[in-house]
């Protein structure tokens, strides 16, 4: 097991009322709990606003939970190497100041990597970016160059774990698949785990093992993919599925 | 034709900046040199601008005094840039009480009317070229501090800060490689819209005898010399006041032209 | 059938840094009565710009270099901004992706309905008011009187999204043309407002022309599918042997790349 999360919980407060009197409870996530195993895929399945994004966020730990635990496996060490992150859209996710070459150098630099060139070199060859993209700006990119560069940074420090906040979704059709087409490649490759946060069920069904899928912060339904596709069991899950066939 | 415009502003002060760093070679005269013979010539093929009532080349003078001029308003407002950028990141970045209490204590200095507290600061220190660099430079940061603040709330919510801390980086390497490249354009064209108006306060200082004290010529003390002489000698208050003037323009005209 | 909107060798060119790119590249197309067209294309391959052009709403940096848009026998390309300004919302509707940013924030739902009843059309206020009641019952609006009463922002995406529908239907518009108006929803919402946008066009018999880069979407529901690529229209046809005997290598590449369940 690479990661497990007990009962995962986060609430946003808002003032409300006149005076502050009142707080107004936001449950972006509400008690979610599933495991992990090592070098296979999480699919997490939802609508805008039911939470998805808010786990990957509490899954790297760049927010931390109002009640709940994730643990981590034996596989997750150093945390900030072991665990990456991509995000849905690459041009928000990219210093617009910074040159490709430098993007990718720096979780190398942060982690004290001797040689660093040779490993950007190795990481343009995963996600097949050609050399002479090193100079360029991230305004100077097509999308799916830029999601690229996204993955090589996340590669950088050879993670176990790749959480996948909708890597594909800001992208054209064509480079869809073949983002996609490339991260089932580089799972199978560096057998990494992911957990892949989506709100396309097709796409979901491509590349997970087993699935979650989520509502206003609940885990509505979950199990292994080909069960929950074949047999759904919650309304949600058969509406999802309707709408993506 | 904001380029245009930026093209003038860049080879004014270029020239200007050249014309003072050469100062040894074009000055025909010393600029400190009294002879009391020539005094109050006006302009002619051996005195460009005239001379002074000590007798002194008001050209050689200009020359010279743009040395100070130009690297008061520049250093002073580098100053001001710095201090302006630390704190307003620092503020915007970390947020709460260190926000709170850098901002209260912005408000303060922006209590005081600052050419009052300039003269008061001046009046107690020496009043060297380099005290007064620094006062004007710790007086103007404000607007430098709230303006990079801004852009730092604004940019501390943006995604790519959100990839940099999933991959480990520090505060401080937030703070410098990610937060402060982006910032700093509005931050360079405020900055170069400064230099003016230090330019002015130097001038302002030295017109009042607080500033860059005689002989040592500033733009702004050659212009306070003129002042018993301005009947009789047109000459003496014209050039300095005009390459002020000019001056302040052409920073100007960069800083409108940085901004597009 | 008969033509209701033919678009002949139309080119745009967008204005770059100083540059004319050329953004539509001779495009003929034919928008039949009560067609559903989808006119699908990756971004920047030109379908905006076309959509867009067709009662010249473009952009101040795009210009059109030559081309015909016939409707009712009239060349729009060649009409004066007031007849435009007449077949604007009357005879040819628009309805965008983010139907919260084509709305006025602070004018009510209703009132924005009833708004375009009352010029247009020249109703009183009293007749706009049932009128817009009606609209919103067609798009299937919940609790119909406090939506009449609320404004853009208190409304989902999707709500706002059947206002401008109701809105577009007001005028028994002719031809509606749809800019990605699904893209910015959850699925089970698109699927829904597809699904409504069907049951209108049986009821009132409008065409639409239906610009998307969702082929997945275009193959469930569109009767012939105009395939866009670098500005130019490469392939034509019915859905259903587009989908099944694809001609051009882009829309082969297309077809290939849609994932499905």
């Amino acid at each position: 097991m690479i990661l497990e999360a007990k009962n995962l919980k986060k609430y946003y407060y808002a003032d409300q009322g006149l005076f502050n009197t009142s707080k107004r409870v936001v449950k972006a996530v509400d008690g979610v709990s599933f495991n992990l195993q090592e070098s296979s895929v999480l699919g997490v399945v939802g609508e805008s606003g039911c939470g998805k994004s808010t786990l990957a966020k509490l899954l790297l730990r760049l927010i931390t939970p109002t009640e709940g635990e994730i643990i981590f496996g034996p596989a997750i060490n150093a945390f900030r190497k072991d665990a990456a992150i991509v995000f849905q859209d690459p041009l928000l996710s990219l210093n617009p100041k910074m040159r490709v070459v430098d993007i990718l150098a720096e979780p190398l630099i942060i982690h004290r990597y001797e040689k660093y060139m040779d490993r950007v070199a190795e990481l343009l060859g995963l996600v097949r970016l050609e050399n002479g993209l090193l100079r360029r700006f991230p305004a100077q990119l097509s999308g799916g160059q830029r999601q690229r560069v996204c993955i090589a940074r996340a590669l950088a420090c050879s993670p176990k774990l790749l959480v996948l906040d909708e890597p594909v979704s800001s992208l054209d059709l064509i480079m869809q698949k073949q983002i996609l087409d490339l991260l089932i490649e580089l799972k199978n490759k560096l057998e990494m785990a992911y957990v892949f946060i989506s709100h396309n069920m097709a796409v979901v069904e491509k590349i997970s093992d087993s699935i979650i899928v989520m509502y206003e912060g609940k885990i509505v339904e979950s199990g292994q993919t080909a069960e929950v596709f074949n047999r759904p069991n919650a309304e949600y899950t058969k509406k999802l599925l309707e709408a993506a066939r | 034709m904001l380029k245009k415009q930026l093209v003038i502003g860049v080879s004014i002060v270029l020239i200007l900046v050249l014309s003072s760093i050469f100062a040894p070679l074009l000055a025909r005269y010393n600029p400190n040199n009294i002879n009391i013979d020539d005094a109050l010539l006006s302009p002619s093929a051996n005195h460009f601008f005239g001379t002074d009532q000590l007798g002194r080349d008001l050209f050689s003078r200009m020359l010279y005094g743009a040395r100070v001029s130009l690297a008061v308003g520049i250093i002073a407002v580098g100053i001001a840039a710095l201090v302006g950028l630390a704190l307003g990141c620092i503020a915007g970045f970390f947020g709460r009480w260190v926000d709170t209490l850098i901002m209260r204590f912005l408000d303060i200095m922006l209590c005081f009317p600052v050419f009052f507290l300039i003269l008061a600061v001046i009046s107690i220190l020496e009043p060297s070229v380099f005290n007064i660099m620094l006062v004007i430079g710790l007086t103007g940061w404000m607007s430098t501090a709230r303006l990079v603040r801004a852009e730092v709330l604004s940019l501390k919510e943006r995604e790519f800060i959100l990839a940099a801390r999933a991959i480990g980086a520090s505060n401080s390497r937030i703070i410098i490689k990610h937060l402060i490249p982006n910032a700093l354009g509005p931050v360079i064209v405020n900055a170069v819209l400064s230099v003016a108006g230090a330019i002015l306060l130097e001038s302002a200082l030295s017109f009042l005898g607080l500033g860059i004290q005689p002989p040592t010529a500033s733009w702004g003390n050659i212009l306070a010399e003129s002042k018993s002489s301005l009947g009789i000698a047109w000459w003496m208050s014209v050039f300095p006041g005009l390459a002020i003037l000019i001056t302040v323009l052409s920073f100007n005209m960069i800083g409108e032209g940085l901004r597009e | 059938m008969n033509k209701l909107l033919q678009i002949k060798n139309l080119s745009i060119s967008f204005k770059n840094n100083e540059k004319f790119v050329n953004a539509v590249n001779g495009v003929n197309l034919d928008v039949f009565e009560g067609e559903i067209l989808a006119l699908a294309g990756e971004s920047a391959s030109g379908k905006t710009l076309t959509a867009l052009s067709i009662t010249r709403l473009l952009p101040y940096n795009a210009v059109i270099n030559s081309g015909e848009i016939i409707f009712n026998q009239r060349n729009l390309l060649n009409s004066s901004e007031g007849e435009l300004e007449d077949i604007r919302g009357k005879e040819i509707s628009y309805i965008f992706q983010e139907a919260q940013a084509s709305l006025n924030p602070v004018l009510s739902i209703g009132r924005q309905i009833m708004e375009p009843i009352i010029v247009h059309q020249k109703k009183t206020e009293s007749q706009a008011r049932a009128m817009a009641v009606d609209l919103l019952k067609m798009v299937k609006l919940p609790y119909l009187i406090e939506t009449f009463k609320c404004y853009p922002h208190q409304l989902s995406g999707g709500m706002n999204q059947r206002v401008m529908i109701a809105m577009a239907l007001a005028s028994r518009a002719k031809l509606l043309i749809a800019d990605e108006p699904t893209t910015a929803l959850d699925v089970t919402i698109e699927k829904e407002i597809i699904k409504m946008l069907l049951e209108l066009r049986e009821e009132f018999g409008f065409a639409i022309l239906f610009i998307t880069h969702n082929l997945h979407l275009v193959e469930k529901f569109a009767g012939r599918v105009a395939i866009m690529f670098q500005g130019r229209i490469v392939e034509i046809g019915r859905t259903s042997e587009i989908f099944s005997n694809p001609q051009h290598e882009h829309t082969k590449a297309l077809i290939e790349s849609i994932i499905k369940i």
